[in-house]
């Protein structure tokens, strides 16, 4: 069973390793395997420029020649003869060229041929596409100036479709003289719909060529893509060279159908047929398409070669090496074990003895000894050996320390304990006193609630009275309230006797007016009548004067007498104001007394109110006294019982003083750490001074 | 301007004996308003009317103004004011009237439009027509005061109320002398 699952053990570790190792490896080749390819594209596209080399070859011959001029200083007419013959020859063997130019050393225009269209002959012009500069914003730029810079051939490809700069297909050639010097550059555009037909949408391209031009800037074109179709009539082994299409990977040719073209197709084929729509043929047997697809990735790399010759390879070394390592590991395993075991019995030997010898002095008493430590399994049994006397050492040593302090506490318990019964006793006598107060208070409190009984009773007799007092002075608010009436009526009496008074002296005056108007008239009829001689009516006219001045004196003194009415009239009016204002205080006065006496009688009512309260209070707290006392001789009963009990329990704390005497003569012969006597105690544990006393 | 000589002696010889006179109270004194030919008192004795002032300065300060008197504009005179007597006035309802006219004998004053003078004067207060002895011995001059008699009220001042009412006209800027008869052309 054993072997059984070292060998499981070791098979798993094996697979382990060789899984790591697996990890490690085959991303190693994959990256290997990537990168060769990736350099075979390479080296594919450098090949490819030059396959297409051959295209200029005759113009860069004649341009040799033509450049040998220029350096040699002929016309420019001679130059641009030479160039435009050169260019219509290459053009009659070439029909797709539709313009060529000659470019100076540094950049500008020398010569520029166009033919109108596929087919015509070259004709100069004025200048050529206004693009065909060294600007280096424009890819075209770029190229030219590379051209003229390092002496290189560039190829520029526009898409179909597409109209502007980019539109056709250019080729760039540098112009070099014999001497080395280089004179400028040759550009050929060549129309783009006789040479090569494609259309490109988001994810496939559709490439149609003879020939396939592959130039700079093709892998990024086509870096996007997830398929490029190659439409084309050359060899298969041409259309599915992996350069064609910037890497990708040729998997499957087909022939050319019209489900096969872009919805919109429309191209032309060797500039001489047209394709167009659905009304074309079904198939067309001279074109193939040669479908590519992007070029391997890591993981495509990592499964060739994980599940190629090489993974295997690697698995039968691996299971090989697993095996040849269980067989060496067991063996070292088996030799091992038994050298231990000869040396296992040899130490508990020995340990077994030196457990022996311990036991025996511990069976001897001492229980300091100690057991040595040992490797083997009898070194557990010697740890707890010696556990085991530690801890009953210990325990002894408790039990002396405990019956020391026992001992001491039995001391302090003794002297706690008649100091108790000193006090306890004192207490006693204290309480029995205190019972004697609080009965005293309880008959103080019993005289509290007589004396507020008799207070109480006083207190009615005095809310009685000013019941009385209260209706008295009701009695007497009556009464004055009836001299007011009288006062005012009196008064309202005087008022009509002072106006009577005063029409009685305004009559008084009227008549003595009256009496003067007589004298006066008396006066003149006396005098008429001593004018007229008549002196009896001249004696009656002074008689009647004569009694007109006795009446007016008259009248003056009756006018006197109703004055002086009328002044004592004044003067008891008077009076009697003052008495009706005295009248009116008193009936103030009253209201006052009145309210005094209800105040009198709110206060009398609330101090019986209180004088109950202190009462009753009182009966309580005569009764609370009472029971106090009752309690306080209880307690003083119980305070004499416990008196009792302390006496007895200084009887049991001495007896138990000499149970641990004996406790600590059972344990002296043992031998602990710490067991010797303290200073001052025997071995009993008595004192040096409880042993003099 | 001729003078009634005769008329005036005989008056006086009247009047030598006995003198009836109206006693009155001038600010607080007793004086008397003699009733003969040359001043007569008239029987318009009465209270104070009521007066209608003169504007100031047209007329002395002692004239209080006119008053209707039994159908006549009479001027009214204070006559205390006038004596130029010191004290307080009484009051208005003791204050009496007096009316002092020339005699009426002269038949020229029968004739329409010849009325005689009528001079009104005001008393602090009037008392009694009473008849007085005197001693008939005349006032001297221009004197006011005639003599001093003796009343049943006491003694009295008698007053020469023609000299009186002659001083008034004269100061009014009367046409003729008080009593002084005038010949007409007529």
């Amino acid at each position: 069973m054993e072997i059984l699952s070292r060998l499981g053990r070791s098979l798993f570790l094996s697979v382990l390793t060789g899984l790591a190792v697996a990890i490690i490896v085959l991303p190693l080749f994959a990256l290997a395997n990537q990168g060769s390819l990736q350099v075979a594209v390479h080296n594919e596209n450098a090949g490819r420029a030059d396959a297409f080399g051959h295209l200029f070859n005759a113009l860069y011959t004649n341009e040799q020649r033509t450049a040998s001029e220029l350096a040699s200083g002929p016309s420019p007419s001679a130059i641009v003869a030479g160039f435009a013959s050169s260019a219509m020859a290459m053009q009659r063997a070439m029909p797709e060229i539709t313009g060529a130019f000659l470019i100076g050393p540094s950049g500008q225009p020398l010569v520029a041929l166009q033919a109108s269209k596929v087919g015509a002959p070259l004709q100069r012009v004025p200048s050529g596409p206004s693009f065909l500069t060294t600007d280096p914003k424009t890819a075209m730029g770029r190229a030219l100036a590379d051209t003229l810079a390092t002496h290189t051939a560039h190829y520029l490809f526009s898409f179909a479709g597409q109209p502007g700069p980019m539109g056709d297909f250019y080729a760039l050639a540098p112009v070099i003289a014999d001497n080395g010097v280089q004179a400028g550059a040759v550009v050929l555009r060549v129309d783009n719909a006789s040479l090569i037909a494609h259309t490109v949408s988001d994810d496939h391209a559709l490439l149609i060529a003879p020939p396939f031009v592959i130039g700079p800037s093709t892998p990024g074109l086509l870096a996007n893509q997830h398929q490029v179709d190659v439409l084309s009539d050359a060899p298969s082994s041409v259309t599915r060279d992996p350069s064609l299409v910037g890497g990708m990977t040729h998997t499957s040719d087909s022939d050319l159908t019209v489900a096969s073209l872009p919805a919109n197709g429309l191209f032309h084929y060797q500039g001489k047929q047209e394709i167009a729509g659905f009304g074309t043929p079904d198939r067309f047997p001279d074109l193939r398409v040669a479908v590519h697809t992007p070029a391997p990735t890591f993981v495509t790399s990592f499964g060739q070669t994980a599940f190629g010759p090489v993974g295997v390879l690697m698995l039968i070394l691996f299971i090989g090496g697993a095996g040849l390592l269980f067989v060496y590991q067991e063996n070292r395993l088996t030799a091992a074990t038994m050298a231990i075991e000869e040396s296992r019995s040899e130490v508990l030997t020995r340990d077994i003895l030196a457990v022996s010898d311990a036991l025996g002095q511990a069976r001897d008493g001492d229980l300091t000894v100690e057991v040595p430590s040992a490797d083997s399994e009898v070194g557990l049994i010697s740890v707890m050996i010696n556990g085991l006397l530690s801890d009953y050492g210990q325990m002894v040593s408790g039990i002396i320390e405990a019956a020391r302090e026992v001992q001491d506490g039995a001391l302090r318990v003794d002297e706690g304990v008649r100091s108790i019964v000193e006090i306890a006793s004192r207490q006693s006598n204290e309480m029995t006193a205190t019972a004697g107060t609080v009965e005293a208070l309880a008959e103080s409190a019993n005289s509290v609630r007589e004396a507020t009984q008799r207070a109480a009773d006083l207190s009615l007799e005095a809310s009685q009275s000013v019941h009385q007092g209260q209706q008295a002075v009701s009695r007497i608010g009556e009464a004055v309230d009836s001299i007011k009436e009288a006062a005012i009526g009196t008064t309202r009496e005087f008022k009509r006797l002072q106006e009577d008074s005063i029409r009685l002296t305004a009559l008084v005056s009227s008549v003595k007016s009256n009496a003067e108007n007589l004298d006066m008239q008396a006066a003149n009829a006396a005098l008429e009548a001593r004018h007229l001689g008549t002196e009896t009516g001249s004696a009656f006219a002074t008689n009647i004067g004569r009694l007109a001045r006795q009446a007016q004196e008259t009248l003056a003194e009756a006018e006197g007498a109703v004055r002086s009415v009328i002044g004592s009239i004044d003067a008891v009016n008077r009076r009697i104001e003052r008495i009706s204002e005295q009248v009116r205080l008193g009936v103030e006065e009253v209201r006052s007394v009145r309210s005094s006496f209800a105040d009198i009688t709110a206060s009398n009512e609330s101090l019986v109110g209180f004088i109950d309260q202190v009462a009753e209070s009182a009966q309580e707290q005569a009764d609370s006294a009472q029971h106090a006392a009752t309690s306080i001789s209880a307690i003083s009963e119980a305070f004499k019982r416990f008196n009792d009990l302390l006496i007895a329990t200084s009887d049991e704390m001495a007896h138990m003083r000499l149970v641990v005497v004996g406790l600590r003569e059972s344990v002296a012969d043992i031998k602990v750490e710490g067991s010797e006597a303290r200073d001052g105690f025997d071995a009993t544990g008595m004192s040096v001074t409880e042993h003099a006393a | 301007m001729v003078i009634d000589e005769h008329v005036q002696q005989q008056h006086v010889e009247q009047a030598a004996d006995r003198l009836w006179c109206y006693l009155v109270d001038l600010r607080g004194n007793l004086y008397a308003i003699p009733d003969e030919p040359r001043t007569v008192l008239l029987p318009h004795i009465s209270h104070l009317p009521p007066v209608t002032p003169l504007p100031l300065g047209l007329v002395p300060s002692y004239v209080l103004g006119l008053a209707n008197i039994n159908q006549r504009g009479d001027v009214v005179i204070d006559l205390a004011a006038f004596l130029g007597l010191s004290g307080d006035p009484v009051a208005e309802e003791q204050r009496r009237l007096l009316v002092i006219g020339e005699k009426t004998a002269h038949p020229l004053f029968a004739q329409p439009g010849r009325e005689p003078y009528r001079l009104a004067f005001v008393v602090d207060g009037g008392y009694e027509l009473i008849q007085v002895e005197t001693s008939g011995q005349g006032a001297e001059g221009q004197s006011f005061v005639r003599e001093l008699i003796t009343t049943p009220r006491g003694q009295a001042t008698l007053l020469e109320m023609e000299a009186i009412c002659r001083a008034v006209l004269h100061e009014l800027g009367a046409e003729r002398p008080w009593n002084a008869v005038v010949e007409l052309s007529a």
